[in-house]
């Protein structure tokens, strides 16, 4: 690009542009973007109903956008009378901008009433809506939630630090392998020898419940002594028995 | 027997010379554009509750862009960048800008935390996103335009 300023038979100014430009051509792109320190007031009633007039026509868009930047500091003022209700004051105005574009949606000029009186309504019931729904999850609390963050960006996670003790899925585990080898060596003792570890040890009944020695004797019409020397016969057999599966 | 051709052969060679010369002089030019370039942009990885993606990011200290609620600075993100990649729902609200194209108001957002990469990774907490109304690159050079503030850590 060059620039070039003529005023006929008194001066002319040429620019030469850089080398860059010269070589390379292509458009420098230029972002400047700037923001105000406060929200932009209102607008006053007669502009305001210009703007509405707007609405619906080719200027839609335009008259939109103007609406909801001079309606900000009413969707602030609603959002921050809920700040006591445990939600984010940029949570509830972000609920609060949903309500303002709706009511800029739905305002209807007719009705001869303002828009920041309908806007505000409308404002009040999506925060409103919004912590209503809110209320039955709000004592939950999620496992992935972030607990801390350390100088690398790695986060602590609650799951990090819930937990049980550290054995008890392998208690678990081992319990269900030694069941196992458990009945498959009871399965080798005789008919009589399996009766009475079953009623010793309560394996058959609904409850567990275990018998003691006389009354399996009794059952089984024997001694009680004969039972103690016969249990501890089949012990030893079961021990073995057990050792060889392990 | 090459007289009648000296003639052509010092202009060829004259011809050759200035164009190394000028051919050299491209080449150096070049090679300093990318180097601007180069500082000019850097990678940053920008984490949301769902995902994370990875941009060029230009660090344009034209963008003083401030969210006028909170006081922080605004990153500029793309706008197909944001509708065709991130596609996610966001809570957003409005703040009002002001660029070279105009004014308006613009669509932000938080994200978990972003990475920028400049010399070494500086993480940042909770950074806030505004979404452009119109591409920020001609050639999608880059998805976003860094914060001001953020070149000044």
């Amino acid at each position: 690009m060059m620039v070039k300023v003529a005023v006929p038979e008194k001066f002319k100014l040429r620019i030469v542009p850089n080398v860059r430009t010269v070589l390379f051509g292509g458009q420098q792109e230029i972002h400047y973007i700037g923001g105000s320190e406060v929200l932009p007031p209102p607008l006053e009633n007669e502009k305001e109903r210009e703007v509405v007039r707007w609405l619906g026509t080719d200027r839609d868009e335009k008259a939109r956008k103007i609406l909801i930047e001079h309606n900000l500091r009413l969707v602030v003022y609603i959002a921050k009378k809920f700040d006591n209700t445990g939600v984010g004051v940029e949570d509830l105005i972000s609920i609060g901008t949903i309500g303002l574009i709706k009511a800029i949606n739905t305002f209807n000029p007719s009705k001869k009433i303002k828009l920041a009186t309908y806007a505000s309504r409308c404002i009040e019931n999506e925060i409103l809506m919004y912590l209503r729904r809110n209320s039955k999850t709000k004592m939950e609390v999620s496992i992935d939630e972030p607990l801390n963050v350390d100088w690398d960006g790695n986060e602590l996670l609650l799951s990090d630090i819930l937990g049980t003790e550290e054995d008890t899925i392998y208690r678990d585990l081992e319990d269900e392998a030694e069941r196992k080898i458990l009945f498959r060596a009871l399965n080798k003792l005789s008919g009589r020898e399996k009766l009475i570890v079953r009623m010793r040890f309560g394996l058959d009944h609904p409850e567990g419940k275990e018998m003691t020695q006389k009354e399996v004797a009794d059952q089984l019409g024997i001694s009680q002594s004969y039972i103690s020397r016969l249990e501890k016969k089949i012990m030893h057999r079961l021990r073995m028995e057990m050792v060889r599966y392990e | 027997m090459f007289r009648p051709y000296l003639h052509y052969i010092s202009l060829f060679y004259g011809i050759a010379v200035l164009s190394s010369q000028g051919g050299i002089l491209m080449a150096w030019k070049f090679l300093k554009v990318l180097k601007i370039e180069q500082e000019r942009c850097c990678e940053v990885i920008l984490f949301t509750e769902a995902d994370s993606y990875k941009v060029h990011a230009l660090r344009d200290t034209g963008n003083c862009l401030t969210d006028p609620l909170s006081g922080e600075g605004v990153h500029v993100l793309d706008c197909n960048f944001y509708h065709q990649v991130m596609k996610e729902a966001m809570e957003f609200r409005y703040i009002p800008y002001r660029s070279v194209h105009g004014s308006g108001i613009m669509k932000i957002f938080r994200i978990r935390k972003m990475c920028v990469e400049i010399n070494e990774k500086e993480w940042i907490e909770s950074p806030l996103i505004g979404v452009s109304e119109s591409p920020i690159s001609g050639e999608e050079d880059y998805q976003l335009i860094l914060n001001c503030k953020v070149q000044m850590l």
